[in-house]
């Protein structure tokens, strides 16, 4: 936690009201997520109680394991739904050209999926599900369709394991990205309260009232996958019972299953509603531009998943092998400071953290030298116009230190020299990038004297290490893995999250 | 040279294992043994591949090559973006180059960091030395273990761990944790290769060894090179009963010292303690202290250059920088920085600002042994720890809580129990702020 971000909570803290952590939302939201609420059953690992789903708020399917036998009826109804909300997003693609040799054309997925959890513990849940569904056999039509759904489980957790990435967000994580509350983080966890402290109903005072009321025990749900204990004993153990009763009895089920239903629709329709709620809340907000390209990503991802579907079928390994490990730390790596970028590129409120953290100042251009150039190494002149900025931040940043700066995104800076005069500092800048070859120099890049800048470190040029392909894994790694001779690559040749 | 280093070298040319480890603690002669094995391997063939972490690490490798090894070829590799000092690109034996096709030809012996030395394509070598293993990421050394055929992994097992800025849970446990270190990794999935520990400390004074042996280096102890008549410190001018003048004459003469400021939390940014730091780096200076050791019998006057201010945030590194250049122009030339930076170099005298000092909780970053480790570890003759009171109680409300992963190994030591020691050492060199003789508290 930041230091803003804790001056922040105690401010909330202190008029009982959230406030707003960013300027606009970072994560693409589709027009029609799949919303998605499952609660667990208390004990197994991987066992489901109840599934809610669906996209539209007012006509939610539940599905209900029952107490005891195969779930695999369940999990089938649930991969059915599942799996034709996904193809749906397959129905339209898009040609992109050729862009280098190592970039051929290919098409690509107009849509892709995105399914809307209310926090992150629900993530786990369908991981574990992912991982104990996709490694079923698939005798039947009801097992295959399990196993597809244990295979589409596994990639839409793993994309939730990326920075950035829109396939699956706990909307917990999502609020708490756009909005600080007066209470604890880990209070934050609960979708109700964290609702409250944002946007309290009309008749309360203010948010913390708000949150107070929703924890009443009386009314409060959790939004699973766990239930409540007073629930399961005094609610659920007793249906369960009887159902047990019924069936050592042979008689007719369908009376109990049905109050199950009915029990369980009455338990999850608050938050599901809730869920809606925090939908529109976060619809309401204006998007980032950054949050379109790495949406354009989220799509090759999901393009790259049906290929590899349909081309292999396999279910992906347990456990990351050497190399697939790396790639995918590579790639969770590069995201997150991609992320990171691009949020301050967009966000004044993000830069405003940065500023408080050392990794960004922000300053008055006083001076602007347009005539500064440099002789090449081949001795050519070089266009390099230099400014000075005059900050009061406290700047943490030596001579050398490339930046970037918001209002020029092809430009790149380097600081030349930094001096303190009284309380302000005296930054000269010099710009290393985008002001064009000196024939044909680009005075666009130039900011208008008395502009008001914020200059961020730049982020690490990036490139995808080059690692050797599965078959080729070293001694020092344990060399190639044994099973799978034939598994292909992956996508590891091409790299484009 | 000690006996166990020259076993090493004489092992290396016959070695039927594809690696050999050298763990080695803090300033046993790692990088002296790495370039005496380049020097041995090239016996045999050429060019060796020997690659290190930073592009700092690097230099002094070239550095050491070019004046122990001057009948060696040195080829630097390095990458477009980073400037080679100018020592380096005026010395008439050092290649420069960014490209492997430029040197390969000439070069004995071609040092690089590991991340250039990713980007080299299609070349295969009979021997590479990686040096500072422990502070390679096993995805690296997967990146860049096409280069070689057997190698010489070389590195100190008690410093910081690789990070990284992501979540990396999913990875816990596997043999290939691409977040592990190389060495750990490597050692997990080869459990033959032979492992041998340097058992000496040249840089440690007697007075350091013992306690850093048994806070973190529990599994392979080791001792010290000098003896305690060899490492003397001591002040030419009289001192005039500050706190800071009792700290320093404490540390002189037991080579340990704790500069014990009023319990407070200030967060990261402490400017008293910031002061008391540059007040005791002032204090050294002005006394004239000097050294002796077994490389100067006679003495030498302590310099800027010989001090070093050590800490846990970047943040506190900038501001005690800023501080120095504005109101201690005469501490020009001391080295201020974090833990990070600072691994691998030494100094003589070193001022830590503790990694809890201020803190009203205990995080994984701040309980890091490593870290801890690294800050206690640079100096030759004295360390100098600064930090507000009531570390201990702090200790004891935050313990470590992190789960443990079955498959996960380390050879690093808890932390929090890591912390204990080193604190329960430093009672006995205790000197409060505040009492204005300097007692001794014991």
């Amino acid at each position: 936690m930041s230091l803003l971000t804790s001056l922040l909570r105690m401010r909330a803290t202190a008029t009982g009201n959230a406030l707003r952590a960013s300027h606009l939302r970072h994560l693409h939201l589709s027009d029609q997520p799949l919303m998605l609420l499952a609660l667990k059953r208390t004990g197994p690992a991987a066992r489901p109680l109840a599934v809610m789903l669906g996209t539209d708020p007012y006509r939610p399917q539940l599905l209900i394991a029952p107490p005891s036998g195969s779930t695999t009826p369940m999990l089938a109804a649930l991969a059915d739904t599942v799996t034709a909300y996904i193809d749906a997003c397959q129905r339209h693609s898009e040609y992109l050209p050729a862009v280098s040799d190592n970039k051929p054309a290919r098409r690509r997925h107009t849509d892709a999926p995105q399914i809307l959890v209310p926090n992150p513990q629900t993530v786990q849940h369908l991981k574990d599900l992912g991982d104990a569904l996709r490694f079923r056999r698939a005798d039947d039509q009801n097992s295959q369709s399990v196993q597809r759904l244990g295979h589409w489980l596994t990639y839409l957790t793993d994309r939730a394991d990326i920075p950035g990435s829109a396939a699956l967000i706990p909307l917990t994580s999502f609020l708490g990205m756009h909005w600080v509350t007066g209470q604890s983080p880990q209070e934050d966890d609960d979708l109700a309260t964290l609702l409250a402290w944002i946007d309290p109903p009309r008749n309360t005072a203010s948010g913390r009232d708000a949150a107070l009321k929703t924890e009443n025990p009386a009314t409060h749900r959790l939004a699973g996958p766990a239930t409540d204990a007073a629930f399961d004993n005094d609610h659920l153990a007793p249906l369960f019972d009887a159902h047990a009763r019924t069936r050592t009895q042979g008689r007719d089920q369908t009376r109990t299953l049905a109050e199950l239903e009915r029990l369980l629709a009455a338990y999850m329709q608050p938050t599901w509603d809730l869920m809606w709620h925090a939908y529109a809340l976060l619809q309401a907000l204006p998007e980032a531009t950054g949050s379109t390209r790495r949406w354009d990503h989220e799509r090759t991802a999901f393009t790259d998943e049906c290929i590899h579907l349909t081309q292999d079928g396999r279910p992906r390994p347990a456990r990351d092998q050497a190399v697939a490990a790396a790639v995918r730390l590579a790639r969770m790596e590069h995201a997150a400071a991609a992320f990171a970028a691009e949020r301050a590129a967009d966000d004044p409120f993000a830069r405003a953290e940065l500023r408080t953290t050392g990794a960004a100042f922000g300053g008055t251009v006083t001076v602007i030298d347009s005539r500064h150039t440099l002789r090449g190494p081949t001795g050519r002149p070089q266009w390099r116009p230099r400014l000075i900025v005059s900050t009061t931040d406290q700047l943490r940043m030596e001579p050398g230190q490339p930046l970037v700066c918001h209002a020029h995104r092809k430009a790149a800076y380097t600081i030349c020299d930094i001096t303190r005069r009284g309380g302000d500092t005296l930054v000269e800048l010099e710009i290393t990038a985008g002001m064009g070859p000196a024939a044909r120099p680009n005075h666009g890049i130039l900011p208008e004297p008395g502009a008001f800048l914020v200059f961020t470190i730049a982020p690490d040029h990036y490139r995808m290490p080059e690692f050797p392909s599965r078959d080729e894994t070293p001694w020092t790694h344990g060399g190639p893995p044994p099973d799978h001779p034939d598994h292909t690559d992956e996508d590891e040749s091409d790299e484009s999250q | 040279m000690d006996h166990a280093s020259r076993a090493i070298l004489e092992r290396l040319p016959t070695l039927t294992h594809r690696g050999l480890v050298v763990d080695s603690p803090p300033g046993a002669g790692k990088s002296t043994l790495a370039a005496r094995a380049a020097d041995v391997l090239t016996q045999s063939s050429r060019p060796c591949a020997v690659m290190a972490q930073t592009n700092n690490q690097v230099d002094h490798l070239v550095r050491r090559f070019a004046r122990h090894h001057p009948h060696l070829h040195t080829a630097r590799l390095t990458a477009t973006d980073y400037t080679v000092p100018d020592d380096l690109q005026k010395h008439p034996r050092v290649r420069i180059g960014t490209r492997i096709e430029d040197l390969e030809k000439t070069a004995d012996i071609i040092v690089g960091t590991a991340m250039k030395w990713a980007t080299v394509t299609d070349r295969r070598w009979p021997w590479a030395i990686i040096d500072e293993a422990y502070q390679m990421r096993s995805d690296t050394l997967l990146g860049t273990a096409r280069l070689f055929d057997q190698a010489l992994f070389v590195g100190d097992p008690g410093q910081l761990d690789p990070f990284s800025t992501v979540e990396t849970d999913r990875f816990h446990g596997l043999t290939h944790d691409p977040m592990n270190s190389a060495v750990a990794v490597l050692l997990a999935n080869n459990r033959d290769l032979p492992v041998h520990s340097l058992p000496v400390s040249w840089r440690l004074p007697p007075s350091a060894v013992t306690l850093i042996s048994d806070a973190f280096y529990p599994f392979t102890p080791f001792h010290a090179g000098s003896s305690e008549t060899d490492r003397t410190l001591t002040y030419l001018s009289n001192g005039m009963r500050t706190p800071a003048d009792a700290v320093i004459e404490h540390a002189a003469r037991t080579g340990w010292a704790l500069l014990e400021l009023p319990a407070r939390i200030t967060h990261q940014l402490d400017a008293e303690a910031f002061h008391a730091i540059l007040g005791i780096a002032e204090r050294l200076l002005v006394r004239h202290a000097i050294t002796t050791c077994e490389d100067n019998p006679q003495g030498h006057i302590l310099q800027p250059g010989d001090i070093a201010i050590g800490t846990a945030h970047s943040s506190q590194a900038h501001h005690i920088r800023a501080l120095l250049a504005r109101n201690y122009p005469q501490l020009h030339g001391v080295t201020v920085n974090t833990a990070n930076r600072l691994q691998g170099s030494e100094f003589r005298v070193t001022i830590v600002l503790h990694p809890l000092s201020g803190r009203g909780d205990a995080s994984a970053f701040h309980l890091e042994a490593g870290r801890l480790c690294v800050l206690t570890t640079r100096h030759r003759h004295a360390c100098i720890v600064v930090a507000r009171a009531g570390i201990a109680g702090l200790l004891d409300t935050h313990p470590s809580n992190d789960p443990v992963h079955p498959g996960a190994t380390s050879k690093v030591p808890d932390g929090w129990e890591a912390h204990h020691s080193v604190l329960a050492h430093l009672t006995d060199h205790t000197i409060s702020s505040q009492t204005r003789r300097g007692r001794r508290r014991s």
